[in-house]
């Protein structure tokens, strides 16, 4: 019998495979088509203090080998998670990660302080990557010490742990991963989506209604394992991997290349049940390569 | 909602871009008259995404269903769910959507009208169906920009037999099948004609044939129900990518067109300013072809 079990940030998940936030709704939604108590977790929609409405559409292009989206961070606010998803969400036996966003620093604690009182959130993930919203997200990312000083103030009144989600346009992913776990960051997230554009050459315009948008997918796959790779080196706190992958394949790459779990997100979209396929594929592996425990398999590459 | 594996019956081009896909299903599921499945070739990840299909036509065996879908071949995906060969599995995640609202005759009368341009005339086909089962007489209005010389427009044949021929009126911008024009332009006529005033509007198009319809609905009084397209990632509410601007509780919001549509009241719609003219696709598919 196979262990896919591995240990993050003090929790213990049952596999290393979650759902990527933003693509997985609010976990209800996909109650209907795959037994969430099978996932090791999955990450919510991001959450802000106030509702949000979102982009003006169109808000996705398909692209080769993956697609473009400028949701804008909609969502229904983390007051109304806390009392109308999450008690639904305390039957199933899986990670909860709340996805945690504002539009400064403050806005996130006060985020954090909601969702500190809503029982069955197992950790947070702070959003500081997204390519969608102009102001907090991607510039905290970017830069070591605001994305310091952000995981230091959430830190200070976070009840549970901490993920940070960095973003691949950082100067030196190495560098803000050095920074976050010097802040006190529990674990971090590799990576958000990267910056892209469609054009249409009919009407020379930009086929997304913000112009530009995060690029997902299995296009954008060997950058993120190469940002694995390089956070990974660089601190000692886990690292979970995101970035295209729609099969076991493609999530035993990031785990050798030092992820201690993988997101899985765009993928969920063409198939609602590929994290299941995922974590049976990561049995028949490790069954085939006689590995009794995945998280032996972690950070092993190598070079 | 399920996602299941369902098998290629046959694949066939009618004529021109248009194909006709049937598939075995192994559910037994109910489809609601516009309501919609997202299909991908089994385990095929190249394009990404899967495409939004309306159900054409459903038929409910004792262990599974063959469902008909009728697409316009336009892009990556569609050119790929074409080289679809019987036998061939594909993955169907369904039913999705709304659907139409669908009353009973009132003492008043019995007549409806449907409109469709292009790829939007299969999301009526199961309709048209059921409001004959309810007693209603609908009445069908299609346009498309040309026909084929042998087999004449998409659907059209199997409106004729559902509905009698002289129900089912067709517009070519053309002139190659019925009467030269557009299909809201032989409404606009209909409708002033005081001796046949239909109960409702049903549509689905593109977005000029919808925006007109909206407006003669407006102009004469009548509740519509228009199914809109938009690009959609996964077709069950999560990517939140198909948003519609709609009026709702007295104020102007963002609604999900995969699980709050794609049927929408043609009054409730709050249409985007058209960004620019584009070349005329003619159909209400998927925005990802």
């Amino acid at each position: 019998m196979t262990d896919l079990s591995v240990d993050i940030a003090g929790l213990h998940f049952k596999n290393p495979v979650l759902a990527a936030s933003g693509t997985f709704g609010y976990g209800l939604e996909f109650a209907e088509l795959i037994d969430l108590n099978q996932l090791g977790g999955f990450c919510t929609k991001g959450l802000s203090i106030e509702p949000l409405e979102g982009n003006p559409p169109p808000r996705i292009v398909e692209t080769h080998g993956g697609m473009l989206n400028s949701i804008g961070l909609q969502n229904i606010g983390v007051r109304a998670f806390v009392e109308q998803k999450l008690p639904h969400l305390r039957r199933y036996q899986t990670h909860v990660i709340a996805n945690v966003f504002g539009f400064s620093p403050d806005e996130y604690v006060d985020v954090i302080r909601v969702l500190n009182d809503g029982d069955g959130v197992a950790a947070y993930e702070l959003n500081i990557s997204c390519p969608n919203v102009k102001k907090g997200g991607m510039e905290i990312g970017n830069d070591p010490n605001e994305a310091a000083r952000l995981t230091e103030a959430v830190k200070r009144v976070a009840r549970r742990p901490v993920i940070v989600k960095l973003s691949p346009h950082a100067q030196s992913i190495a560098e803000v991963a050095r920074a976050v776990e010097a802040a006190g960051a529990d674990a971090l997230s590799v990576m958000n989506t990267i910056l892209g554009m469609s054009v249409d050459i009919y009407a020379r315009r930009p086929r997304l209604g913000t112009v530009m948008g995060g690029l997902s997918g299995p296009a954008i796959k060997p950058i993120a394992v190469r940002m694995v790779f390089e956070a990974a080196q660089a601190v000692s706190i886990p690292v979970i991997g995101i970035g295209g992958i729609v099969t076991a394949e493609d999530a035993l790459e990031f785990i050798i290349a030092g992820a201690s779990a993988i997101q899985v997100g765009t993928a969920n979209y063409a198939d609602p049940g590929v994290t299941i396929k995922i974590i049976d594929g990561l049995k028949a592996y490790c069954r085939q390569q006689n590995i009794e425990r995945i998280r032996s398999l972690i950070g092993t590459i190598r070079c | 909602m399920m996602d299941v594996t369902a098998t290629v019956l046959n694949n066939v081009r009618e004529y021109g871009d248009y194909w006709r896909l049937r598939v075995k299903i192994p559910a037994r599921y109910a489809v609601r008259p516009g309501q919609f499945a997202m299909i991908r070739p089994s385990a095929q990840w190249e394009p990404i995404l899967r495409r939004a299909m309306v159900f054409y036509r459903v038929e409910r065996g004792a262990h599974a269903l063959e469902a008909e879908f009728i697409y316009r071949v336009m892009g990556r995906g569609t050119r790929r769910l074409a080289q679809l060969r019987s036998g061939d599995r594909l993955d169907v995640l369904g039913p999705l959507g709304n659907g139409f609202t669908i009353g009973e005759p009132p003492p008043t009368g019995r007549d409806v009208a449907l409109v469709s341009g292009g790829i939007g005339i299969p999301a009526l086909y199961l309709l048209a169906a059921e409001l004959r089962r309810r007693g209603f007489v609908p009445r069908l209005f299609h346009g498309d920009r040309t026909s084929d010389v042998e087999r004449g427009l998409i659907c059209v044949d199997d409106f004729y037999a559902l509905l009698g021929r002289d129900h089912v009126l067709c517009t070519t911008e053309d002139g190659s099948y019925g009467q030269r024009g557009v299909v809201t332009d032989l409404l606009e006529s209909a409708l002033q004609n005081r001796a046949w005033r239909p109960l409702a509007l049903y549509a689905c198009g593109p977005e000029p044939m919808m925006k007109r319809v909206a407006q003669l609905a407006h102009q004469f009084h009548i509740p519509a129900e228009l199914s809109l397209e938009a690009a959609m990632a996964c077709g069950f509410g999560v990517c939140l990518a198909c948003v519609q601007r709609v009026r709702r509780d007295d104020r102007i919001t963002y609604v999900r067109v995969c699980c709050e549509g794609p049927v929408f009241r043609a009054e409730d719609i709050v249409w985007e300013e058209p960004m620019v003219d584009r070349p005329s696709s003619g159909g209400a598919q998927n925005g990802t072809p």
